[in-house]
């Protein structure tokens, strides 16, 4: 990117030493923007311009449209980090390294400028702390399944119908009651309960506890 | 009991089984002995003694009452001869007692010979600064006793607001990196439900399917616990020293909350749970329970034994058990293994409510778990001990309308018996005998809290740790004055929370308030008014109908009455701290702070600070825009590794999303469509830094 770029008094924002959050300012070009993105993620001035190059000139000329080419350089960027576990030998520790790329990705292009093209020098650097913990990481484990146990019966006293009954009674009563009196006199419907063993459907609020 | 978790070694306490099934038959026959005597005499009471010019005499009015008395006068009773046997215990442990009880000591093991052990943290829609000061507490403080090695710390999300999720990952990156800096060698994972089946019991049923394999034991905790390292490593020794310990629950004090009702809480907790939970631990002895936090289990007999069944009809009886806890505990020991209490520890901690509302609303969903309960405490294959604890805590509800019921009976029998008795102080009269009876149910009630008080003033040490001598006996006037007044709120509360529940009403289950906020009057009157109603309504009914009941409700009227200044006055932070100045409702772990609480503090700040250097952006815009915590959050969707699947039109909330650049104005099942696809969310983060 020339030096006119940089300094064009038309840019409403410098990308290399102002907020780094995204402006609205249409002036800028591409390349000043994805500067910016990667000054949001600590990489230094010289260091984000020269990635912003490399992945500028990935991008076929064609697209001229400074929105839609920084849109196509940062896919292009999140591809490059999507394929570096396999670049790396490692696609099995893929979620791990996206944590730590996730957590330490300023620093490691800082160190390493190249690795756009090159990524021998970054995965040497990354190879350390993927045994680096915390690392959040949920582990991959075995899974077993933890069954429902049977309800079990109740005694014979209580399976009467007078216990099965009155329960059914008892639970409706208040929405049964109104529905009764709206409908003036009208048989009240009962509820599907049961009263037996016999799971429905579960329902029940949404919310947990 | 000493007030700190002892480092190695640990002397343990050894109760013979033959003591508990002594403890049981003792509180079994006093409480059936007691309750016989009382019942008798109120048969006089009810039913007359024949000579008295109004007699109540035998209807079903005065049956319905006499048996609603002997049931409650049982539950009290079981609750005073529960707490004796407790001060019998803690008497037997003082160095001058006559019978001394057997200890033994054992040294801990190494860190790596110790069973694997999981910290589960599960959370919905909780204050991420609280819960991951906590876990950062919970960590260092295990770390002070050198088992870092032996426990893995898992965060259990079930956050539905979107929000709150990227909270959760802001504190979640924040904490990692905290912990990589200072080269702290431990494991923290997060992992979020997309879908909340089964509330919190479904949230531990998913970590036991999905990471129960690498663990021996899983320690649970609540949002708000903090427990100290020292209890928690002390607790694997003990389960990893007997194989048929299924569950060892250490019962939780409360802290940390300055509001006039908390502080009269944890006072409670403090001073009269002691007697209780050694009482209670002492009968239950291998048949406790489990509170559903503050608790270690073994973690495969819980995945083979205790999935929780279903129950028969519809919600709020029917379903999902709401209340997992207590039916876990009778599960697991329907299994053969032990649920031990182990009330000799310190260092478990959790947060009450700070005010009446927040109280009622906990209740209020405990209700409805605990009513479910009803159905198992009669159902096939457990044990005689889980049945009793079932239907505790169905009594700790039903309890409230049942006296409701007494009450009005009592007021119809004295009606439709013209009042009382001519001359109601001859010798055995039915009034003086009621009078009598009325002073013996006071005193069972309040006799334990002389106990405790008097246990407490026995021993220096913890007589200063509550305030001192003239303190300690302030703050349980106080503590008993206030029991006394909000006793008809929440009779009222507890009555209209069964009612519903059994009509088939369901309560809204969400994220308990967990902050200090004081009520305000507008707000009091809003929520206490019906109650101020009822007691105006109730005084002038009796005042027509009972006038000579009418000394006898007064209690009970005045507490409706004035329920709106009560809330007002509980809720409030000042009257708490004044209080504390002047170490009146003072608890030990304010009089000097253990290290686990000192840990939180310091992590409060931390997590505090994390939050505040975000807080000028909403997590949802940060989330598309910032690259890091983007790349961070994606990096969590990712490795959780749970398919996500809604029925939201993806690419019309995307677009939407485009055209406003931000997340915020959408539906939430939107924000959440769109936070749970990666490519969905990289779109709008490119689209971002393409402006």
């Amino acid at each position: 990117m020339s030096p006119d770029v940089l300094t064009s008094p038309e840019a409403s924002v410098n990308p290399l030493v102002d907020d780094p959050t995204p402006a609205s300012a249409n002036g800028r070009s591409a390349i000043e923007r994805v500067v910016a993105y990667f000054a949001a993620l600590g990489v230094e001035p010289e260091t984000a311009l020269r990635l912003s190059n490399t992945l500028d000139q990935r991008i076929a000329s064609e697209e001229d449209e400074p929105g839609k080419r920084t849109q196509l350089m940062l896919e292009a960027f999140d591809r490059w980090a999507e394929e570096l576990p396999d670049a790396m030998g490692l696609s099995e520790a893929a979620d791990r390294i996206a944590f730590v790329l996730a957590t330490h990705l300023g620093r490691l292009l800082n160190q390493h400028p190249e690795a756009l093209g090159d990524t021998t020098g970054l995965a040497d650097s990354i190879k350390p702390l993927l045994d680096a913990r915390p690392h959040g990481i949920l582990p991959g484990l075995p899974r077993q399944e933890m069954h429902r146990q049977p309800l079990g019966d109740l005694p014979a006293v209580l399976q009467g119908e007078f216990w099965s009954g009155t329960y059914r009674w008892v639970v409706p009563v208040g929405a049964g009651t109104r529905r009764m009196l709206r409908a003036a006199g009208k048989k009240t419907r009962t509820d599907n309960i049961t009263g037996t063993d016999t799971p429905p459907a579960p329902e029940g609020p949404p919310a947990g506890d | 009991m000493t007030n700190r978790v002892p480092t190695s070694p640990v002397p343990r306490m050894l109760r013979t089984t033959s003591g508990a099934l002594f403890s049981r038959f003792g509180l079994l026959a006093a409480t059936i002995a007691s309750t016989y005597l009382a019942s008798y005499a109120f048969a006089h009471v009810v039913f007359g003694d024949g000579s008295s010019e109004t007699s109540g005499g035998v209807n079903p009015v005065t049956v319905a009452l006499w048996l609603l008395f002997c049931v409650l006068f049982l539950w009290v009773a079981q609750g005073f001869w529960t707490a004796t046997i407790g001060l019998l215990q803690m008497l037997r442990r003082s160095p001058n007692a006559v019978f001394k009880v057997k200890v033994e000591a054992e040294p801990w093991k190494p860190a790596e010979e110790l069973p694997r052990t999981a910290v589960l943290m599960p959370i919905y829609n909780e204050d991420s600064v609280r819960v991951f000061a906590g876990v950062e507490a919970i960590i260092r403080s295990i770390e002070a006793q050198g088992y870092t090695a032996a426990f893995d710390h898992y965060i259990l999300s079930d956050t539905t607001n979107p929000t709150v999720w990227l909270e959760e990952e802001t504190q979640l990156a924040a904490i990692l990196d905290q912990f990589e800096d200072e080269g702290l060698d431990v494991n923290i994972y997060y992992r979020r439900r997309h879908h909340n089946r089964a509330r919190k019991s479904g949230n531990i049923e998913d970590f036991c399917e999905r990471f129960g394999s690498a663990y021996t034991f899983m320690l649970t905790l609540d949002a708000d616990s903090v427990m100290d390292g020292g209890t928690i490593v002390e607790m694997v020794h003990r389960a990893a020293a007997e194989d048929d310990i299924g569950i060892l629950q250490v019962p939780p004090q409360p802290v940390n909350r300055n509001s006039l009702f908390a502080r009269c809480q944890q006072y409670a907790a403090s001073v009269y749970g002691e007697v209780f939970n050694v009482g209670f631990g002492h009968w239950t002895h291998l048949d406790g329970n489990y509170y559903g936090h503050n608790a270690l289990i073994r973690v495969q007999p819980f995945i083979e034994h205790c999935g929780l069944p279903l129950l028969p009809g519809k919600a709020p009886l029917g379903g999902e058990i709401l209340s997992h806890d207590f039916v876990e505990a009778a599960l697991i020991r329907k299994a053969g293994y032990k649920v031990q209490i182990a009330f000799d520890l310190d260092g478990s901690y959790e947060e009450c409510p700070t005010t009446l509302v927040d109280y009622a609303i906990r209740d209020q969903r405990w209700c409805q778990g605990n009513m479910q309960h009803i159905r198992l405490v009669f159902t096939r294959g457990y044990r005689w001990m889980s049945r009793v604890h079932l239907g505790m805590g169905v009594m700790s509800y039903l309890a409230s309308p049942l006296w409701l019921a007494f009450m009005l009976l009592g007021l119809l029998a004295v009606v439709i018996g013209g009042g009382i008795s001519h001359d109601p102080f001859s010798p055995y009269s039915p009034f003086l005998v009621g009078v009598t009876l009325f002073v013996v149910v006071m005193a069972m009630l309040l006799i334990p809290k002389f106990y405790a008080v008097g246990l407490v003033l026995q021993r220096p040490d913890v007589m200063r740790a509550h305030g001192g001598e003239l303190q300690a006996v302030v703050g349980a006037i106080i503590e008993v004055a206030v029991s006394v007044l909000i006793a008809p709120l929440m009779m009222v509360y507890h009555t209209t929370f069964v009612v519903n529940t059994l009509i088939g009403r369901s309560v809204k289950w969400n994220a308990q308030q967990r902050d200090e906020a004081a009520v305000g009057w507008p707000d009091a009157a809003r929520n206490q008014w019906k109650h101020t109603a009822i007691g105006l309504a109730s005084a002038g009914l009796i005042a027509v109908v009972a006038p000579s009941l009418f000394i006898w409700a007064l209690p009970v009227l005045l507490g409706l009455i004035v329920s709106i200044p009560t809330s007002v006055l509980l809720s409030s932070v000042g009257v708490g701290r004044w209080l504390r100045n002047r170490r009146i409702l003072l608890i030990p772990e304010e009089y000097e702070t253990p290290e686990v609480l000192r840990l939180h503090e310091r992590a409060m700040h931390r997590t505090r600070a994390v939050a505040d250097a975000v807080s000028e952006e909403h997590p949802m815009d940060r989330v598309i825009k910032d690259p890091a915590f983007h790349r961070f959050h994606l990096a969590t969707l990712a490795a959780n590794h749970e398919p996500f699947d809604s029925n939201v039109n993806l690419a019309a909330a995307l677009e939407q999303a485009k055209q406003t650049g931000t997340l915020t104005p959408l539906p939430r099942p939107e924000q959440i469509a769109v936070l749970s696809n990666p490519h969905a969310l990289s779109h709008l983060h490119h689209a971002a830094w393409a402006i």
